[in-house]
């Protein structure tokens, strides 16, 4: 049961932050306050997209380490629709490395650069199976690939000559074999880009709410001097009620 | 008829492309309209494209209409036409195929709804510039038709996507730009800023369940085409992530459709936003969410799942019910006419959703039918509301008392249209309520005709309030002496009073369309 609760921990920070966010919109009297609470129930939703397109271990949809090497042997064409394939096949099975990527050694790694564990063997054999396409990304980017090599952690080692072999087979020249090589050579887990791509759109549209609500509140501020909304509520109930007993004077003087 | 328009009017372009032109003529013209100096022209140009809209707006209906002769002859001439069947066009944006892009879809349901939509934003367009000219100030006037133009961008959009993604962009779209116009109305009553305050944080809302919604559904399934929601869904009915969303989706929408009781943001922003956007809104704005609510239910969900079922006769029909009769009666102790009006639309949602509630052909149709007989009507009553505002300043009962002598061709019309929803013989408003009766009877719901009824009554008492001040009364302020509102406003406006006519004789067209619509829709989901 604990396990259970402990596993979805983003799914109770979305509910907690959805609730808080609801309860603020609906029951602050401040504008602005009101605002901040719409905000975060927003918030709360692109936290819920964000999570339903996340792989364990997963990285960003880019080529970096030895991706950069496979996909130069294999070709440009196929990455945004494999892509997503190939991060969907691959979930399952590098799932059980999560536990081990912890951030914390990974960040106390990096800046000792005089030994780090899993870069050298990482890189090396890829360097020789495919040597012309593997030396400028290395020597480019050197911290990409630190960060690559540190995220997906030790299973990648297993994984390096599997791939390199895809991509020698690729070079041998059989068709099938190369489309073949390009699905699965992406070595490089990483999460489903479409949520993220939604959620851009999602924050466009939350910012541009947020930006009329402010310019409403600062109008409602110069038209009745406060952005209390009971207040406002009472300022145009009097108003209402001055004008209507106005007008029954005015009838009565008529008549 | 409306076949000759591909044959003889519409260039090749115009057929291949009329989709996404429809939506993106008017939100390139309304960034341009940024440009334009001064509000006469930004009219001008705003009457155009919305006119524009209509022309591709009827392209895409004839298509929809067109038997295969038709489609063979145009396939022959070597004009592209997206057909993917009979009846349904397809529209890959950027030629990207349809799963993986964005597609726009349009069958019989979509058809009528952005005819319906086009059409009176072009008519409101041409009526546009009397009141505008009167209630905004000059230097904003441009800007003004940019948002209006926006506005109705986003309504087309959400009208012809196929989307589920795209659906809530093209929402918050018109959204965004209505809280805009309705603000807009501070000019002449401070009140329009807080009620376009308290529309955003609700309309917000609204549209973030949806999204929910929408991100249960990816999350069961893995697309936002609408087309494979209706190929996957059906065998994930039992999921309870298909079942939240749909809830989520529903109450979405329904903040969006007014839905009672998420009605409350409505009747403040039609009292107090300037008079052309209430109309606009009023014709407009509910009838695209209450389309995008009807295609969730049947075209993505099918009323063949039993969780959808019960949300129909526990939730829907219950709902509308209260609708008609609450806001009926809130709509009698109104002493604003606009109020009066805005919480009648509550309650005329409440009749379509009964009939959507229904999911029978008979029901939807009858409901649709309703949805365009309302939209007319209610156009008409507020352009009469427009020109009373501009003419006489007060929308109190008691500023209308005596109008029909002062203003009788604008008072004649509002007469016609307040008839027509009513639910008067010979009127549109009598056709589509005899049709729902009808509805309800053949279900067996004789408690839902009896309401039906029931909340006829209470709109002729908070009708008849107003029609007996403006015809029975005398006028109370002596100063009002004989004046009409503007030639402008009264062509429009006597173009919906005698649409409203012409439908209580004949009910043919609109008729078709609501049946071929409905048959559309529940057609593709009794394939499942």
């Amino acid at each position: 049961m604990l396990e259970f609760i402990l596993a979805r921990g983003n799914y109770w920070v979305i509910v907690a932050l959805m609730m808080t966010g609801l309860y603020i919109s609906f029951s602050a009297q401040n504008l602005i306050k009101r605002l901040v609470g719409l905000s975060v129930f927003q918030t709360s939703v692109f936290l819920f997209y964000i999570t339903l397109g996340k792989v364990a271990g997963g990285t960003a949809p880019i080529l970096i380490g030895e991706d950069l090497a496979g996909h130069h042997g294999a070709g440009h064409e196929e990455d945004a629709a494999h892509g997503t394939a190939a991060a969907g096949h691959e979930a399952p099975v590098e799932t059980p490395a999560a536990p081990h990527v912890e951030t914390e050694p990974v960040v106390e790694v990096d800046p000792e650069t005089g030994e780090p564990i899993a870069d050298p063997t990482a890189i090396d054999p890829a360097a020789e199976l495919a040597p012309d396409a593997v030396d400028p990304g290395h020597s480019d980017i050197p911290p990409l690939q630190g960060e690559d090599a540190s995220l997906m952690g030790e299973p990648l080692e297993d994984g390096v000559t599997e791939t390199s072999d895809y991509v020698l087979s690729g070079h041998d020249g059989a068709a099938d074999a190369l489309h073949q090589a390009a699905e699965s050579s992406l070595h490089s887990v990483y999460s489903n880009p479409l949520p993220h791509v939604l959620i851009l759109t999602a924050i466009v549209v939350g910012v541009a709410t947020l930006a009329v609500g402010l310019a409403l509140i600062v109008r409602i501020r110069e038209a009745y001097g406060t952005i209390e909304a009971d207040e406002v509520r009472n300022i145009d109930i009097d108003v209402a009620l001055e004008e209507e007993e106005a007008e029954d004077a005015a009838a009565e003087g008529a008549a | 008829m409306i076949e000759s328009i591909l044959t003889h009017l519409a260039p090749a372009w115009a057929i291949a492309h009329a989709a996404p032109l429809l939506v993106v003529a008017p939100l390139v013209v309304a960034t341009a309209l940024v440009f334009v100096p001064s509000g006469r022209l930004a009219w001008l140009i705003s009457i155009l494209t919305t006119g524009a809209s209509l022309f591709f707006a009827l392209i895409l209906l004839a298509l929809v209409q067109a038997d295969t002769v038709t489609l063979a002859a145009l396939a022959d001439a070597g004009i592209q036409t997206n057909m993917l069947r009979e009846g349904v066009v397809s529209y890959a944006i950027g030629g990207w195929a349809p799963p993986v892009g964005i597609e726009f879809r349009i069958d019989a349901l979509n058809a009528m709804i952005l005819l319906l939509v086009t059409f009176i934003g072009t008519l409101a367009s041409v009526f546009s510039w009397p009141t505008v000219n009167a209630e905004i100030r000059t230097e904003k006037q441009n800007l003004f038709y940019g948002a209006y133009l926006v506005c109705f961008a986003g309504l087309a959009g959400v009208a012809i996507t196929g989307d589920a993604f795209n659906l809530f962009v093209f929402l918050e779209i018109s959204s965004i730009s209505t809280y805009v116009l309705v603000a807009l109305g501070a000019g002449r009553d401070r009140r329009a800023l807080p009620a376009a305050f308290n529309y955003l944080v609700m309309g917000t809302i609204g549209a973030t369940f949806y999204v929910i919604g929408v991100g249960f559904l990816f999350a069961a399934t893995g697309t936002l085409n609408m087309a494979d929601y209706t190929a996957l869904l059906p065998e994930l009915v039992g999921n309870r992530t298909v079942q939240a969303g749909f809830a989520f989706i529903i109450i979405g929408l329904g903040l969006k459709a007014a839905m009672w009781p998420l009605h409350q943001w409505l009747p403040n922003a039609y009292a107090y936003a300037p008079s052309f956007v209430t109309t606009f809104l009023a014709a407009t704005a509910t009838k695209v969410a209450l389309y995008a609510l009807i295609r969730f239910l049947f075209t993505v969900f099918s009323p063949a799942y039993t969780f959808e079922t019960a949300s129909f006769d526990w939730l829907i029909a219950p709902l509308a019910i209260a609708a008609m009769v609450a806001c009926s009666f809130q709509a009698v102790f109104q002493t604003d006419v606009r109020r009066t009006l805005a919480y009648s639309s509550v309650a005329q949602v409440g009749y379509m959703l009964l009939g959507v509630s229904l999911a029978s052909v008979f029901g939807v149709s009858a409901g649709l039918l309703h949805l365009m007989n309302h939209a007319l009507m209610k156009g008409g009553l507020f352009m009469a509301m427009a020109g009373i505002v501009l003419t006489y300043q007060g929308t109190t009962l008691r500023d209308f008392a005596g109008l029909g002598r002062s203003a009788p061709w604008t008072m004649t019309a509002f007469a016609i249209c307040a008839l027509s929803l009513i639910g008067v013989p010979l009127t549109a408003g009598f056709q589509s309520k005899l049709m729902l009766l009808q509805a309800t009877f053949t279900a067996g719901w004789w408690w839902a005709s009896g309401v039906i009824v029931f909340s006829s009554v209470l709109a002729v008492i908070y009708m008849g309030r107003i029609l007996e001040a403006v015809f029975f009364k005398a006028p109370e302020n002596p100063r009002k002496v004989r004046k009409e509102a503007p030639l402008l406003l009264l062509i429009p406006l006597w173009v919906l009073a005698l649409a409203n006519l012409w439908i209580g004789l004949d009910a043919s067209f609109p008729y078709d369309l609501a049946r071929n619509a409905a048959e559309a829709v529940i057609g593709v989901g009794g394939q499942q």
